[in-house]
């Protein structure tokens, strides 16, 4: 069954209604993903290792860096998509409603793919490191002594 | 276009929402341990009690708060989005009124976390500092 659907009153004040919250979100997102670059960056230069001494343990400070930059890159995303979306619902008026609100569906439906495939990685991430762990586990076990 | 734009919304939003539900299983397993160990523990560990108690409760919280409830409403927007093609206007109204009601959830949500992690950090600088060995 194919129906004609249109951008009501209702359809608009949902998406309105919503807009602020998306903000709100796109906006402490972006500060996560610019604390994670700031964080990152200190422990990469060694501005702050996190470490009691100096050069202790240099190299997995380093690496711990590099991962608040990634995390940073990994949060910067969905935060671009939200504030697209709500940009787009911004632009849901006079004669562009149609344009806008395909562009408003279009960007939350990034946001949300996006999310998903973050959260596959994720879980492929922890089961590796769950199986990982149990094989080095065996294997130290098995060759101690 | 638009509606392709929601039935291709659709599979994700019921993906993450079904790890919201498979979350809040572990989670709440993961505080019935923690609770039941307080609980369990003998008074003469260098561990306190205490410690797992208040864990557990926190897992209990994360698993309604931040797992299930979301779950819900995502559920609830996907089922929307699946009932367009047969209700039309009326499930695409629903849909859109069901995710701003997620979105709302989010944003409180994460208005109160700021504001204990404020509290949090106030008290590491507090007591933190000031029970700092010398």
């Amino acid at each position: 069954m194919t129906q004609q659907l249109v951008v009501s009153e209702n359809v608009l004040s949902s998406l309105k209604a919503t807009r602020p919250w998306v903000k709100f979100m796109a906006i402490v997102w972006f500060l996560g993903s610019i604390f994670c670059l700031l964080f990152g960056l200190a422990k990469i230069t060694g501005i702050y290792t996190g470490f009691p001494a100096p050069g202790e343990l240099a190299l997995i400070s380093k690496f711990m860096g590099a991962l608040y930059i990634v995390m940073a890159l990994v949060y910067v995303m969905p935060a671009l998509y939200l504030y697209r979306y709500a940009k787009a619902i911004a632009g849901v008026q006079g004669s562009a409603v149609v344009a806008s609100f395909e562009d408003a569906l279009k960007q939350q439906k990034s946001f949300w793919k996006y999310y998903g495939i973050f959260l596959i990685i994720l879980i492929v991430f922890c089961v590796l490191i769950i199986v990982g762990s149990m094989i080095f586990g065996i294997y130290v076990a098995a060759h101690h002594h | 276009m638009a509606l392709g734009y929601l039935k291709r919304t659709q599979p994700w939003v019921t993906f993450i929402a079904v790890m919201g539900f498979i979350g809040t299983v572990l989670m709440v397993l993961m505080s019935l341990f923690m609770l039941a160990g307080g609980a369990l523990m003998p008074a003469n560990t260098k561990l306190p009690a205490m410690f797992f108690t208040v864990f557990g409760i926190l897992y209990m919280f994360l698993g309604i708060f931040f797992c299930l409830i979301p779950g819900i409403l995502l559920m609830r927007y996907s089922s929307a989005i699946s009932s367009i093609p047969a209700t039309g206007q009326a499930a695409l109204e629903s849909a859109l009124s069901r995710q701003k009601s997620f979105w709302k959830y989010a944003g409180i949500f994460t208005i109160v976390i700021l504001i204990f992690d404020v509290f949090f950090l106030i008290g590491v600088f507090k007591y933190g500092f000031l029970r700092r060995p010398h």
